[in-house]
């Protein structure tokens, strides 16, 4: 067969996998498990197959696939993270979901999962512009509504209202007005098209390219956009917190590089306001990880730390020209970090459910020994948390080396001040990176009883697995254009065997100890100056793991906290205390007392006449609408803003659909 | 691949810098003890420790593989670590690998040693972890200034080139260099743990220190890997400050095999010389609480930011 026709069947493969991890959950919907299994294991087979499907396109050099879509090295190394990342959240999620099982409606969370999956697939292969808009807003949608799943915490549902109202407000709307300027200035959505304008043509094309870069880096979390992620990641089930912050947020980066960049050739000064955000996330999300004591809201802010170090290479890259040696050079440094950054996160927000799952808690100090309860979890807390800090052998460290080579290959003051600001801000990282480790990993603490099942413990296994791969056999990188003389300057030729090397040093010595580790005295306890403490209290609190540092930036994070509060939440809170806001909330409230009394007595009628539950008296399907409907309206129906946000996107929607039924977007 | 010369070599180096770190600290505590008015310890005295240390029966807190695995996962690396230590015309691992990535591998010996005080549920040895994460973290901004101005002003990163063309006279008399050698010469210092900047060591405080629960072979283990670890960085400040230029008077005189053997034994001498002048140097100083140690070491970091500026204006 040819290669080209074994990617088109792929592809078919993979689009029809993901239908049917859209509609067969329909056939499941009284039965939880069921449900589940008709929707994750559909997006299972998607996942392996259309990380074959990039793989083959890159080795064959195959570029187009059906239905009009590309594909080239940059969106297939995006196909490759989402099938990764969405491989092992997948097989993850059909075990981990049990915990949710009292709110219902995985028939529902399966669909959104695959809507959710699939668009992050979709998008990078699409050169329509309108194409991309339609599929970003079905991403957002989707991660809303998986974002709010839990609606019945208080906790969980100000997250989505405040994601809601971020993503709202900062991405949807502004994607979607910069693709209708962008239409009305060019003529046309077609991306190779729009190249051809130059941006200065039109003030049209100029608000457009603005709009865009709002949108994007709102999506990607860069400083100072940022503040939706450390209370919008945690809040999801675990497992879709690895897509949010594993895959989600590179969707920006793409965005970015595909749109902003490479198709409407935004001004340079655009890219050195990337750097300037790049620069402060880094630092932003480093220090506010410190202070964490919640692990997940600890690997959140680490995703804003994180996508500053992936931005930092990409718009230099852009202020280099993406298409100049260095710039493509740049560009797959960024992307490299991009991709390690993906599979390690994935990792460590599954291992974070995983402690979730064991111990019922999210706070670090409460988690102390949970990780010992399962030798698998220690092992990927200590991959993941080792890749995070960037050391070495595993990816992280030979991500960042190759960043800071590609930064170095040239000296302008752009790469020196971007690489100073990635190689002296980095140990922040470690000390994060650590912390999240430390307390899980303590000795000495009861196992809890609870063991993650074998689901969950493959899909700890796939990034695990991927990791280990690629330091002990790191040249199936080499699959990144890698421009070969630049390199060769700044980043020293065995480069790929370091890891090879450490590993290989690291591995004999573990084993080593392995085999010593029963040889020594032990059950002593830790020293305690003979003063007799409960074991609980044997240990620094996290917040004062590193009190020197986070209280020297006391006064800094402050300010910044007090500057967010009152952007996120006075002004929406003044708005929403408005005469409209309280009556449509007091509407809504109205409505929905009436239901859950007329649904109240209706159950205890049924019940009354037998062992039927609820659910399936009065069909299961009405009930999870009804669940999904409420959170929507209650996350959405408090303030005029976010009723015009949905009235304006709806609206979007529809003159972009119009626009692609006319064919005026071809 | 890496040629089989190159890794006979340095697996050479690597265990030879085991030893020569061991007698080292032993001259480094007979300085001390001279310069207190001490008579001090025999010169193998930091031998007889380990072997005492690897003779008594280790006792730990907890049973846990992970613990036991850490000393020696930190002395694997720290021995991967003195494989990749630059000398001019001694071809080793230097050969191939570049400045970040040893100074990443001295970030995991030392985060290898930070982690095994972060897993035992002790508050000293919490804390000495911690300490010593956040002076890392702090002096960082040093370190990567260093190598940005020496990727700016020398323009190589590759180790060994480093160490070849540090010491040309184009590039040593250059003001950015000379910055960037007094820069290397204070990074081996607090890098490498001397008086003041071992607090989180503390090793005269009665508590505190990662390596707090952790006796026998397993403290002789971190030991061997913190000792290595501080061979590796002074010996780079070293190599690069004092053989390279040394090295490039005598490779007009002498040519041919003779040249690494030549090299190498001028590094040794001048090696034992830099020991000797830091231990000098600890020898005087106090002990100061972390808080107040912070900020001097941020405001350090303005010399090398001044090499970086005067190499990108070319001087």
């Amino acid at each position: 067969m040819e290669p080209t026709s074994i990617i088109n069947t792929l592809f078919w493969t993979v689009l029809g996998a993901y239908i049917a991890g859209s509609l067969l959950p329909l056939l499941a919907i009284r039965n939880y498990r069921l449900g589940l299994i008709a929707s994750l294991v559909p997006c299972v087979f998607a996942s392996i197959l259309q990380i074959i499907m990039a793989g083959f396109g890159i080795i064959y050099h195959v570029s187009k696939l059906p239905l009009g879509l590309h594909l080239d090295w940059f969106s297939a190394i995006y196909v490759i993270i989402v099938g990764l990342a969405g491989l092992a959240t997948s097989i993850y999620g059909l075990e981990y979901m049990d915990i949710y099982r009292g709110l219902g409606g995985s028939w529902l969370y399966g669909i959104l999962f695959t809507g959710f999956t699939a668009s992050m697939t979709f998008i990078p292969l699409t050169r329509n512009l309108a194409v991309l808009v339609f599929l970003w807003e079905i991403m957002t949608i989707t991660s809303a509504l998986l974002i709010s799943w839990e609606y019945v915490e208080d906790s969980v549902e100000k997250a989505s209202k405040q994601y809601m109202y971020a993503m709202l407000l900062l991405s949807s709307i502004p994607i979607i007005l910069g693709a209708c300027l962008a239409w009305f200035a060019a003529g046309t959505l077609n991306m190779s098209a729009l190249s051809m304008t130059p941006w200065n043509s039109s003030p049209l094309l100029q608000a457009s390219i603005l709009l865009l870069y709002l949108g994007f880096t709102a999506k990607m979390g860069l400083f100072p956009l940022h503040f939706w992620l450390p209370d919008a990641h945690p809040a999801a089930p675990s497992n879709v917190s690895g897509l949010l912050s594993g895959v989600m947020i590179k969707m920006g980066v793409y965005g970015v590089v595909a749109v902003v960049c490479n198709a409407l050739h935004a001004p340079t000064w655009i890219y050195y306001l990337m750097l300037g955000q790049a620069i402060m996330s880094i630092f932003w999300g480093s220090v506010k990880a410190l202070g964490e004591t919640d692990a997940k809201r600890l690997l959140a802010y680490s995703s804003v730390s994180q996508i500053g170090y992936i931005a930092t290479p990409v718009a230099l890259a852009m202020i280099m020209g993406i298409h100049s040696a260095v710039g493509e050079l740049l560009l797959v440094a960024g992307t490299f970090y991009l991709f390690a950054h993906s599979l390690f996160k994935t990792l460590l927000f599954l291992t974070s459910g995983s402690l979730l799952y064991l111990k019922g808690t999210r706070s670090l100090n409460d988690l102390a020994g949970t990780a010992r309860a399962s030798t698998l979890l220690v092992v990927a807390i200590l991959i993941g948390g080792i890749s995070l800090a960037g050391l070495p052998p595993l990816l992280g460290f030979i991500s960042k080396i190759i960043a800071y080579g590609s930064m170095l290959a040239t000296h302008s003051p752009a790469t020196i001040i971007g690489v100073v600001a990635v190689l002296a801000l980095s140990p922040l990282s470690i000390m994060y990176s650590f912390k999240y480790m430390a307390y899980p990993l303590m000795n000495g603490y009861e196992k809890p009883e609870k063991h993650i099942g074998p689901l969950m413990k493959i899909g700890l296994l796939v990034p695990v697995a991927a990791l280990v791969i690629l330091c002990f056999y790191p040249f199936i990188l080499r699959i990144f254009p890698i421009a070969p003389d630049p390199l060769m300057i700044s980043i020293p030729t065995y480069t790929y065997y370091l890891p090879l090397i450490v590993s290989t040093a690291l591995l004999v010595a573990l084993l080593i100890g392995i085999g010593d580790s029963g040889k020594a005295a032990a059950e002593e306890g830790v020293w305690t100056t003979g003063y007799r403490v409960p074991l609980y209290r044997h240990r620094i609190r996290p917040e004062h793991l590193y009190r020197e540092i986070t209280s020297g930036l006391e006064p800094m994070t402050r300010f910044f906290h007090e500057v967010y509060e009152c952007i996120v939440w006075w002004i929406p809170g003044k708005i929403g205390s408005s005469g409209l806001a309280i009556h449509v909330a007091g509407w809504f409230g109205k409505l929905n007392k009436w239901f859950e009394d007329k649904l109240v007595s209706c159950s205890e009628k049924i019940q009354s006449l037998g062992e039927y539950r609820v659910d399936e008296a009065i069909g299961s399907l009405f009930l999870s609408l009804y669940r999904a409907v409420r959170s929507i309206v209650r996350i959405v129906v408090v303030s005029p803003i976010a009723l015009l946000s949905i009235a304006l996107f709806f609206l979007a929607i529809i003159i972009i659909v119009f626009m692609i039924i006319a064919g005026v977007a071809p | 691949m890496i040629a089989d010369e190159i890794v006979l070599w340095s697996i050479f180096v690597a265990v030879s810098s085991l030893f020569l770190a061991v007698l080292l600290d032993g001259l480094r505590r007979i300085v001390r003890a001279r310069i207190q008015r001490r008579i001090g310890p025999p010169l193998l005295q930091t031998l007889y420790d380990l072997v005492k240390l690897f003779r008594i029966p280790p006792v730990l807190p907890y049973r846990d593989k992970l613990l036991v695995a850490l000393p020696y996962m930190a002395l694997a690396s720290a021995l991967v670590l003195s494989a990749m230590l630059p000398v001019p015309y001694v071809m080793d691992l230097s050969s191939g690998f570049g400045v970040i990535s040893l100074f990443y591998m001295v970030l995991l010996v030392t985060c290898l040693t930070v982690l095994a005080g972060l897993i035992v549920p002790n508050p000293y040895s919490n804390a000495g972890s911690s300490r010593e994460l956040q002076l890392l973290a702090v002096f960082e901004a040093f370190t990567a200034l260093t190598i940005v101005g020496l990727a700016v002003s020398i323009g190589w990163l590759k180790l060994y080139d480093l160490s070849m063309v540090y010491g040309r006279l184009e590039y040593y008399v250059r003001p950015s260099v000379i910055l960037l050698s007094i820069s290397l010469l204070v990074i081996a210092y607090i890098e490498s743990g001397f008086t003041p900047f071992d607090i989180g060591e503390a090793e005269t405080e009665v508590l505190g220190g990662p390596l707090l629960e952790l006796g026998g072979r397993y403290y002789a283990l971190y030991m061997m890997s913190g000792l290595l670890k501080r061979y590796v960085l002074v010996g780079l400040a070293t190599s690069l400050v004092l053989v390279s230029p040394i090295m490039n008077i005598i490779s007009t005189m002498i040519s041919g095999p003779w040249l690494g053997i030549v090299s190498y034994l001028v590094f040794l001498g001048l090696q034992t010389i830099t020991y000797t002048l830091y231990s000098a140097v600890e020898a005087m100083n106090p002990r100061y609480r972390l808080d107040i140690l912070l900020k001097p070491l941020l405001t350090a970091s303005l010399l090398p930011l001044v090499a970086v500026i005067l190499g990108c204006m070319g001087w």
